[in-house]
């Protein structure tokens, strides 16, 4: 009997041995050894999805994809790690020691040594047919135009977890419509890897990134930033922008600035260059800003064009006296004579006239102190101050530009309006998005706001071009030309003061004034060779637009 | 019951027979597996090579390339440029040398 029940508990004892084996092999391995018997016979395959390209407004290309590999070490394959590393190291540009170090990593199966490396490095590696390097494709940025636009581009580098990711411009903020989505095959394969047809197969398509075609002209991009170039060089200037739009779409032609950085190597320059200066910097923008407050004056009826004031010796306000830029005085004169002369003086009346309240809220309308839409990542605003903390002497700098701070894709939208009948438009750099199918979206311009009527518009267009034929940079207006535009020399402010000797020169115009084809702004920043935008910024501006008047067949009419 | 008989008979024969069906169907099933896998191949070579194509094409026709085969061949930026506008009854005619 005892040996009845000694065998009863043996088999009790065996089938729970049974029992608890089964158990850690179906419940707590069984993902494990699903996963295991799932790559012996499934074949997954990654389908990539390939990033969009960026195109001008004729279609060529100023960003796209190129070939390119990831280079990686199987330490497990390679015969010598020293003599590995001593042929691969000097190819891929690296330091030997430490592609000895990751090698050398115990566990280490699968080792990056290099991204996005160029064809002709890795076809001089695969001749070498070096045991244990191997090599994947891994598309990259390829700039067909270099350097240019690269602070309008943006770059593409890698995520945390080594993906492609747009940062800044355009990359960055259509990056999600860029880089599309992945998609992969799973189907089960023979013992050779290959496709078994008739096998549970699924499939998960990739979807390619949509392109982009932009309002931006590569022809006057390539002018913009040549004349740039030129004009740094001559007038000794330590940085600068030239941003060119259409005033009826908010379309941007070119947007050039100085420094900039190749986005081929862009991790060679300081990040600060990352940003774009046009929609990401701020500055004060000086005499430019009173045909904005001209304008709001006008339309408010608080002056006319030819509404006289007397400049005749500094004006008080408060504690501080304002005097003309030359702190020369002309008497009686209009309006018109005021943006002539740019004077500060008049202006100081202008803003009288309209008020405190009418004064802020042109200057909310003209959209400064908020960003202004653009499809670029780093926009940003300088803050206006609180409306209630507004005080007399604030305004009355404000209404000749310094005390206040736009960026200039919010001064060149700003003059826009006046070229537009009074609309203000939302800058836009993107016209048509198109996904891999050729279906196309077309970003159709979009008004913001009249900010003044026509009538309002048209004086002061022609009170601009006055102030551009009878200022103080006629002598470098293209002739027979009417082009309507301000100069602006702003100071800078540098710990709580205004440096006397560093300043901001601009101008700001559009033309052909009748019916505008561009509005363009210039800013130089600390040039040596003269302080002034009419010497500096104005001589620049008309060399753009002489080259801009050839390219769009614009003739003469004067 | 000779009906009953004859069929058990031939079992064997249509068993051999699908057997040997099955593996003409699984050995062109194989194949094609091979097939559409270096049409995979294919594919992706013909891609990357359109890539390759497109940047070449992309970068020959660059305005950097084009200034520079321009300065080449001896053009020159023009100095200034006017546009004048003609209505059709002013339209210039060559003058006779004196």
């Amino acid at each position: 009997m005892s040996r009845i029940w000694f065998l009863f508990v043996g088999f009790l004892l065996i089938f729970a041995c049974i029992l608890v084996r089964l158990f850690y092999w179906q419940i707590l391995q069984g993902d494990a050894l699903r996963a295991e018997a799932s790559a012996q016979y499934n074949l997954t395959l990654s389908l990539p999805a390939i990033r969009g390209t960026i195109k001008s407004t004729d279609g060529s290309p100023l960003a796209m994809n190129a070939q390119a590999s990831l280079v990686y070490g199987e330490p497990k394959n390679i015969e010598n790690i020293s003599v590995f590393t001593k042929l691969v190291a000097p190819i891929l540009h690296q330091d030997e020691a430490s592609v000895s170090a990751m090698l050398t990593i115990p566990g280490r199966v699968w080792v990056p040594l290099a991204h996005k490396v160029d064809g002709m490095v890795t076809d001089a590696l695969k001749k070498m047919n070096i045991k244990g390097l191997g090599f994947e494709p891994e598309p990259k940025r390829y700039y067909p135009e270099a350097s240019m636009a690269a602070q309008l581009l943006g770059f593409v580098g890698l995520d945390q977890n080594g993906a492609d990711v747009g940062y800044f411009g355009l990359e960055g903020y259509y990056d999600r419509q860029l880089r599309g989505r992945g998609g992969s095959i799973e189907l089960q394969k023979d013992v050779q890897g290959s496709a078994i047809l008739v096998g549970d197969t699924k499939r998960i398509e990739a979807e390619d990134g949509r392109s982009l075609t932009l309002n931006v002209d590569r022809t006057v991009q390539n002018i913009a930033e040549q004349r740039l170039n030129d004009g740094i060089q001559k007038y000794g200037a330590k940085a600068g922008t030239v941003t060119i739009m259409d005033p009826k779409t908010g379309g941007v032609l070119a947007m050039a600035s100085y420094p900039s950085y190749d986005p081929r190597d862009f991790a060679a320059y300081d990040n600060e260059l990352h940003k774009n200066p046009i929609v990401a910097s701020s500055y004060e923008p000086g005499s430019t800003f009173k045909v904005l407050v001209m304008s709001g004056a006008i339309q408010e009826n608080a002056v006319k064009a030819d509404t006289k004031m007397d400049e005749n010796g500094p004006v008080q306000v408060g504690e501080y006296a304002i005097r003309t830029w030359n702190d020369q005085y002309h008497g009686p004169i209009t309006m018109t004579e005021v943006l002539e002369h740019s004077s500060n003086v008049g202006m100081v009346f202008v803003q009288r006239q309209m008020g405190k309240n009418n004064l802020l809220k042109y200057i909310h309308n003209f959209g400064i102190g908020v960003p202004t839409g653009i499809d670029l990542q780093e926009e940003s605003s300088p803050e206006l101050r609180p409306d209630r903390d507004w005080k007399d002497i604030d305004l009355a700098t404000a209404s000749f530009g310094q005390g206040i701070a736009v960026t200039p894709i919010q001064m060149v939208r700003a003059v826009a309006a006046i070229a537009n009948g009074g609309w203000l438009m939302e800058p836009h750099v993107v016209r048509e998005i198109t996904d891999a199918n050729g279906k196309t979206i077309s970003i159709n311009p979009k008004k913001v706001r009249q900010v003044m009527s026509q009538a309002t518009a048209s004086v002061m267009t022609e009170m601009m071009i006055t102030a551009v034929d009878k200022g103080e940079a006629q002598w470098a207006k293209p002739v027979g030309y009417r082009v309507a535009g301000k100069t602006g020399t702003a100071q800078i402010p540098v710990a709580g003061h205004y440096d006397p000797k560093k300043t901001i020169a601009s101008f700001v115009g559009f033309a052909p004034a009748d019916n505008p084809k561009f509005v363009m702004l210039v800013t130089l920043t600390e040039p040596t060779s003269s302080p002034w935008g009419s010497e500096t910024a104005a001589p620049l501006f008309f060399n753009i637009a002489r080259d801009l008047f050839t390219y769009y067949s614009i003739p003469a009419t004067q | 019951m000779n009906l009953l008989r004859s069929i058990a008979k031939s079992i064997p024969m249509i068993v051999i027979l699908l057997v040997v069906v099955e593996l003409i169907w699984t050995n062109t099933l194989v194949r094609s597996g091979r097939d559409v896998t270096a049409t995979d191949l294919s594919i992706a070579k013909l891609r990357a090579e359109n890539e390759d194509l497109a940047q070449q094409v992309a970068s020959a026709s660059a305005l950097t390339t084009i200034a520079a085969r321009a300065k080449d061949a001896g053009f020159v930026s023009p100095s200034k440029t006017q546009f004048v506008m003609m209505k059709a009854s002013t339209l210039p005619v060559a003058i006779r040398p004196q």
